[in-house]
């Protein structure tokens, strides 16, 4: 795979990567969600537990597991974690008994703290918080199978008189190839966890919180998980008012990471990334045919069993990705700030992107007023590196140098007309 | 500064063949000199005109020994809410009006146009680029001071 690992100085880039940062978990929010996780798994091995010594292992899945979780965009939208619970069960478990088991076990006796927040679901059980939920999922593993490959359990609560379906699925596996087939860049990797510090930092310091630690694996993401978090968001403000389900996570995850890009930039990762997936459905809805994606390390465990149910589904999908491919057209033509600004907020959100250009332009705006704006000779592309513009980025231009000091001049009110 | 002797007209041809290689020199005379090119700060480009006349054009509202800058695409726009900051009219073609760069006293024909105007040309499209998104002229400048801005948004 022929990968690229340009330094990151393009001004849609930088624009595209502050507004993925507002994207993350902060870090106290990814320290509690693990800290919960670890929490329930002793939780559901303590004494009296039914399930006391038949948890083998508690791990996350999905998009903690790939580290593409991204922060709620609303108040009232939860940020949620998933996590497998690998349990040993007699023979003959059917899966309405399983999952109920793990509710029970979850719950535990009136009075205990999970009691009133646990919820039984078709195919997992969620503990919901304020914020956040987490979603289990029993899981038994298959002996003769690769190791990992499970049998998850799906039984809709509604309707007890049936026992569900076992389903085969390997979600470790489906993390160990996302992040095998994912390419890394080096600089833009560097580029973004600089920039998450710095922007953590002024958050840990705004909030009087704990420092934010020195590791923490939720920085360092490659370019195409930096466009999945990005394609996640857009589709969860499409689809914030929506019925019915939407286009799952993680078939937008294995489609990103079997596209075999490798563009170094986060703009064109998501440029790319968006066409292929526009590409994909088009293709298939051009053939009366639904997508069929399945886990590459089992092919059994099928990601697009639920989501889309028929064409009309998946045209509401599809006329997204026209969408969205259409707005980053704009940023890859010929754009000003402006512009960028434009896209980026009905893309991802207005406040968001609103609060990121205004920092950039302030920025920019101080550097000027300094005098240490560096431009190049020639094309006069300016240097964000070495005008400190971005702290986190290289000087690429190495010709770059300021101007004199010198007063804008004022204008003549009201000479020219107002409007757009 | 006074007593820097101006530099004559091919001078500044001369440094601003080595400075912006890719302006094209439309015009030139031993009292005029009229550049266009392109400026590219961020990623939108601009076609940008740069005339410096030793004289006076009445009818071309050219004044003497001052360079003359303005941009031909894409056009300068105001937004709905305010007049473009720090430009003055351009009589003899109203759609490019004319950058409004430094005061008088900053500016004299002993400097080289190539090390001024050219980026301080460039810090004004990046002013205005950010002008045009926020509504906020960040980069300083008469009646648009930093300071007043600050105790704006403090406020």
């Amino acid at each position: 795979m022929k990968t690229f690992d340009p330094f990151i100085d393009d001004v849609r880039d930088i624009l595209l990567a502050d507004v993925a940062i507002k994207l993350q978990l902060s870090p106290t929010q990814y320290r509690l969600a693990v800290e919960r996780v670890e929490t329930l798994a002793t939780w559901l091995d303590r004494a009296g537990s039914p399930l006391a010594g038949k948890v083998t292992l508690v791990y996350a899945q999905g998009s903690m597991a790939i580290n593409a979780t991204i922060a709620a965009h609303t108040k009232r939208e939860e940020f949620d974690i998933d996590a497998i619970v690998q349990m040993i069960l007699s023979p003959g478990t059917t899966a309405q008994q399983a999952l109920d088991l793990l509710y029970k076990s979850v719950r535990g006796e009136k009075g205990s703290r999970y009691y009133d927040i646990t919820k039984r679901n078709t195919r997992c059980v969620t503990v919901e918080y304020k914020g956040m939920h987490v979603d289990l999922t029993p899981a038994e593993l298959i002996p003769s199978r690769q190791p990992r490959v499970s049998d998850i359990f799906h039984h809709r609560p509604e309707t007890p008189a049936q026992p569900g379906m076992r389903i085969v699925a390997n979600p470790f596996g489906f993390a160990e190839w996302f992040q095998a087939a994912t390419p890394r860049a080096r600089h833009f990797e560097e580029f973004f966890e600089k920039r998450s510090r710095e922007a953590d930092r002024l958050l840990v310091h705004a909030a009087e919180t704990e420092e934010v630690p020195e590791q923490l694996p939720a920085y360092l993401k490659p370019p195409a998980v930096v466009a999945l978090q990005l394609i996640k968001r857009f589709r969860n403000i499409q689809y914030a008012n929506r019925t019915g389900r939407c286009p799952p996570s993680v078939m937008i995850a294995c489609r990103v990471a079997s596209s075999g890009s490798g563009t170094g930039r986060p703009f064109a990762e998501l440029y790319f990334q968006a066409r292929q997936l526009l590409q994909f459905f088009s293709s298939h809805q051009a053939a009366n045919c639904l997508v069929h994606v399945v886990n590459p390390r089992c092919e059994e465990d099928v990601f697009s069993d639920r989501w889309p149910s028929n064409l009309d589904a998946q045209k509401v999908f599809l006329n997204d990705l026209q969408f969205l491919v259409a707005q980053l057209a704009r940023v890859e033509a010929d754009p000003d700030i402006e512009v960028i600004q434009e896209v980026y907020g009905r893309l991802f959100g207005e406040d968001v992107t609103k609060s990121v250009v205004e920092s950039f332009v302030d920025r920019t705006g101080e550097a000027i007023a300094k005098g240490v704006l560096h431009t190049a000779r020639g094309s006069g592309r300016v240097d964000l590196g070495k005008s400190g513009v971005i702290a986190a980025a290289p000087s690429v231009i190495t010709s770059s140098r300021t101007a004199p000091s010198h007063t804008f001049f004022g204008e003549p009110e009201g000479s020219l007309p107002r409007g757009k | 500064m006074e007593s820097d002797p101006e530099l004559t007209i091919d001078e500044q041809v001369a440094h601003m063949r080595d400075a912006y290689p890719g302006f094209s020199l439309i015009t030139t005379e031993p009292w005029i000199a009229l550049w266009r090119g392109q400026l590219t700060p961020f990623a939108r480009e601009y076609d940008v005109q740069v005339l410096y006349s030793a004289v006076s054009l009445d009818l071309a509202a050219i004044k003497a020994k001052r360079v003359h800058v303005e941009i031909h695409r894409p056009l300068l726009r105001p937004r709905a809410d305010a007049c473009i900051p720090h430009i003055y009219p351009n009589n003899s073609a109203p759609p490019f009006p004319r950058l409004c760069l430094h005061q008088l006293h900053e500016w004299a024909p002993s400097m080289i146009i190539a090390d001024t105007i050219m980026p301080w040309t460039l810090e004004w499209l990046v002013a205005y680029e950010g002008w045009r998104a926020t509504g906020t002229w960040f980069a300083g400048g008469h009646n648009t001071e930093r300071e007043k801005l600050a105790v704006r948004r403090r406020s």
